[in-house]
């Protein structure tokens, strides 16, 4: 298990990498209710929560894809709200489902990320050779991607995510549908763009990965954070230290839900709504 | 390489953003086989504009009203075939699986983003045009006719005004009826475009037998007095080179592709970061009815059904396919006297029933979505499939009993009832067909081709000869 920076800044006196205060959203209903985080930089931080919890919603406001209907969210000390283009210059969002164009080769298409962020071309095409063949797709950079695999299109829009440096990487469920040997791989990556100076902030359905990669873990539910800290924070508030994150998890999430549940937490949320 | 080209326009630009759009737009999903028919098509309208040119070289062309009618009929059937065309690009590229998540995540200023988008919709429809009129136009206009170049500025106009009305269609019909129907409502109409226009070269032509289609309906259109003076002619005179009408086609264009931009930056970006994820919005269909039925047969009807019913593009297609029917009842009705107009309505009957049964038998049998699910399932396939027919034939029985019903309501008993026995035939026929010789299809693939050839040909085959039947039984008995 990586050992936790038990609660201390990284980087003491900087801002935070990612800083949310008091932000709300409605589709209809409230989805997020005035939620506040501060992830610090250079620490990977895992975002859990059981389906519909608001997780997605939250990190879309984040990379500026959803317009939060108040509340505050600065990036490295940017405001997001007001300066999004500073703020979006820093950030890479890798959602669950791979943001590519079938008809682009994976080399086209970091072509035209790398465009989109301004990155110098020589520098931009070292670092796309270098992406490819790390990924081990270097030999598949003339394909189209349509024909690809779910594994290999994440691997593209990985590569796509990582082109421009981004300091701060936003990651939806970036596990889903991949083989073991590829979910080790990201899990590595993860940590080398931490070990790079970069701060993650990671969703995941996945307890394990976020109990063994984690520096700190969120547990949001129904819009809310109910619970934030490194593994052993979070035990010492549930007053045990044999409890396993999974535990814990079911342990909050069932806590926080308003009908009271004997032996069904493990339900997905969504069918009970 | 790809990332450094002095000749390129600079990355993050809005020309560069514009021709990545029209890269993608272009860009066809089939390699080979597909490419060369568009070659050898290419050259083909460059043969035929070099002929036109020869032709047309001693001949002057001046803006005379039967010139101008036929430019302005010609220029509005682009224009509507532009519309439709930039309205399923912009609700693909803006509402469906779209990479406006990526690009705006990117730091590239938003209108920039959208602007981008709204001038690639016009570029995409601009050089579809292009690539169409410029074989044929180019040479004519050098050899002798250079003020036909005017067809380069009013085809921009056009696209112009097409991605403006599209952008502006979409923007609505996504409020009003959710993405998904309006893609079903892109479909149908430009389904029914075709058919449309060859519905009014019909009605057009048939006034005055012995005129041609097009002069017909030229002149039809001189008689009601459109397109020879006033607002209506501008763009034909534009295009027959006059700089007044042409600068106002530009200008009026212009401005409304101005304000439709300045609604897609204030209500569409609004809209898109006031939604949450696009994906899966739709509120469940319907609730009506028991989902779970006893017995195979009913579950399999049930669901046939519903997947029909929720495909209203689908079935508008199906029902299209039968336009070619339509100028065959009129010839009935007009020209002959009862003893024809009674059998060619019941042949037309039976080729409906056929074509009717062929295509929806295709999508219940061969179209099915979730073919190993079925296969797994402890139920005879062969058993499964013969349901599935029975579905189709259940499903299309009440549109094929109508001329039947229609001739007995007229007092024709017996011809009623040879007409339903063809129908009949026809009907189960083509089902039988699909039963025996149908291959496993996507059932998106049914626009582009439904079935195989042989299928196909046997269906049409199979209708034809009961239909013929049919019309001789009730001619000479």
């Amino acid at each position: 298990m990586n050992e936790p920076h038990a609660g201390a800044a990284p980087f003491p006196g900087l801002s935070p990498a990612l800083e949310l205060s008091r932000i709300g959203k409605s589709f209809g209903r409230p989805v997020i209710k005035d939620l506040d985080l501060s992830v610090r930089p250079g620490e990977l931080y895992a975002l859990l929560g059981p389906n519909g919890a608001g997780k997605t919603t939250t990190l879309r406001m984040v990379v500026g894809l959803t317009r939060p209907d108040r509340g505050g969210i600065r990036i490295f000390g940017i405001d997001a709200l007001a300066r999004p283009a500073e703020a979006k210059a820093i950030t890479a969002w890798l959602p669950d489902e791979p943001m590519l164009y079938d008809r682009l080769t994976p080399l086209e298409y970091l072509a035209f990320v790398a465009g989109l962020w301004g990155v110098p071309a020589t520098e931009a095409a070292a670092e796309a050779e270098r992406l490819l063949r790390w990924l081990g797709m270097w030999d598949d950079r003339a394909t189209r991607c349509e024909g690809f695999s779910r594994g290999m299109k994440q691997k593209v829009a990985l590569a796509g995510a990582l082109i421009h440096k981004p300091r701060l990487l936003v990651l939806d469920e970036p596990l889903t549908g991949l083989d073991a040997a590829m979910a080790r791989s990201v899990k590595d990556m993860l940590q080398e763009q931490v070990r790079g100076g970069a701060t993650v902030i990671v969703t995941t359905h996945i307890l394990e990965v976020a109990e063994r990669l984690a520096d700190r873990i969120g547990i949001i539910d129904d819009g809310r954070l109910l619970a934030e800290g490194t593994l052993a924070e979070l035990r010492r508030r549930a007053g045990s230290n044999e409890l396993t994150l999974e535990e814990l998890f079911l342990d909050l999430t069932a806590r926080a839900d308003d009908s009271p549940r004997m032996d069904d937490s493990s339900r997905p949320r969504d069918a009970l709504r | 390489m790809l990332f450094a080209e002095a000749d390129r326009p600079r990355p993050g630009s809005l020309l560069w953003l514009i021709l990545h759009e029209m890269c993608l737009s272009f860009r066809g999903g089939r390699r080979g086989f597909a490419r060369w028919i568009r070659i050898v098509l290419l050259l083909a309208f460059f043969a035929l504009g070099v002929t036109l040119a020869i032709a047309l070289r001693g001949v002057p062309l001046t803006p005379k009203p039967r010139w101008l009618v036929i430019g302005n009929a010609a220029l509005l059937v682009i224009l509507t075939f532009m519309t439709t065309q930039s309205l399923m690009v912009a609700l693909r590229t803006l509402f469906e699986k779209s990479d406006l998540d990526l690009l705006l995540s990117s730091p590239l200023p938003e209108g920039r983003v959208l602007a981008a988008k709204l001038l690639g919709i016009a570029a995409t429809a601009a050089g579809t045009y292009f690539l169409l009129l410029l074989p044929l136009a180019l040479p004519v206009a050098i050899v002798g006719h250079p003020r036909l170049l005017a067809f380069v500025p009013v085809i921009a106009a056009l696209a112009m005004l097409a991605a403006s009305i599209g952008l502006a269609l979409a923007i609505l019909l996504v409020r009003r009826i959710g993405a998904r129907g309006a893609r079903a409502f892109g479909q149908i109409v430009a389904a029914s475009l075709g058919g449309a226009i060859y519905l009014v070269s019909q009605l057009a032509g048939n006034n005055r037998p012995g005129h041609g289609r097009i002069v017909g309906m030229a002149n039809w259109l001189r008689a009601h007095g459109w397109g020879v003076s006033g607002w209506s002619a501008l763009p034909a005179r534009g295009l027959f080179g006059e700089v007044r009408p042409l600068l106002l086609l530009l200008l009026f264009s212009v401005i409304l592709f101005a304000l439709t931009s300045w609604l897609m930056r204030t209500r569409f970006l609004a809209s898109f970061q006031g939604a949450g994820e696009r994906s899966g919005r739709r509120a469940n269909a319907d609730a009506r009815g028991p989902a779970f039925r006893g017995g195979l047969m009913a579950t399999v009807v049930a669901k046939e059904m519903r997947l029909l019913r929720r495909e209203p593009e689908i079935l508008f297609i199906v029902l299209l396919r039968l336009i070619y029917l339509f100028p065959l009842i009129l010839l009935g009705s007009r020209h002959g006297g009862a003893e024809i107009a009674v059998p060619g309505l019941a042949a037309v009957g039976v080729i409906a029933a056929g074509q009717l049964c062929g295509s929806i038998s295709w999508l219940t049998i061969s179209a099915e979505d979730a073919p190993d699910l079925l296969a797994v399932a402890p139920v005879d396939a062969g058993r499964l499939r013969r349901m599935k027919l029975a579905a189709a034939l259940v499903m299309v029985a009440p549109v094929a009993a109508i001329i039947p019903i229609l001739l007995a309501v007229r007092g024709a008993l017996f011809a009623a009832l040879v007409a339903y026995a063809g129908t009949l035939v026809a009907g189960a026929g083509a089902g039988w067909i699909e039963l025996r010789l149908g291959k496993p299809a996507k059932r998106s693939n049914f626009r582009r081709r439904q079935g195989s050839l042989l299928t196909s040909l046997l269906g049409v085959g199979l209708s034809m000869i009961a239909a013929a039947a049919t019309a001789a039984i009730i001619y000479f008995i």
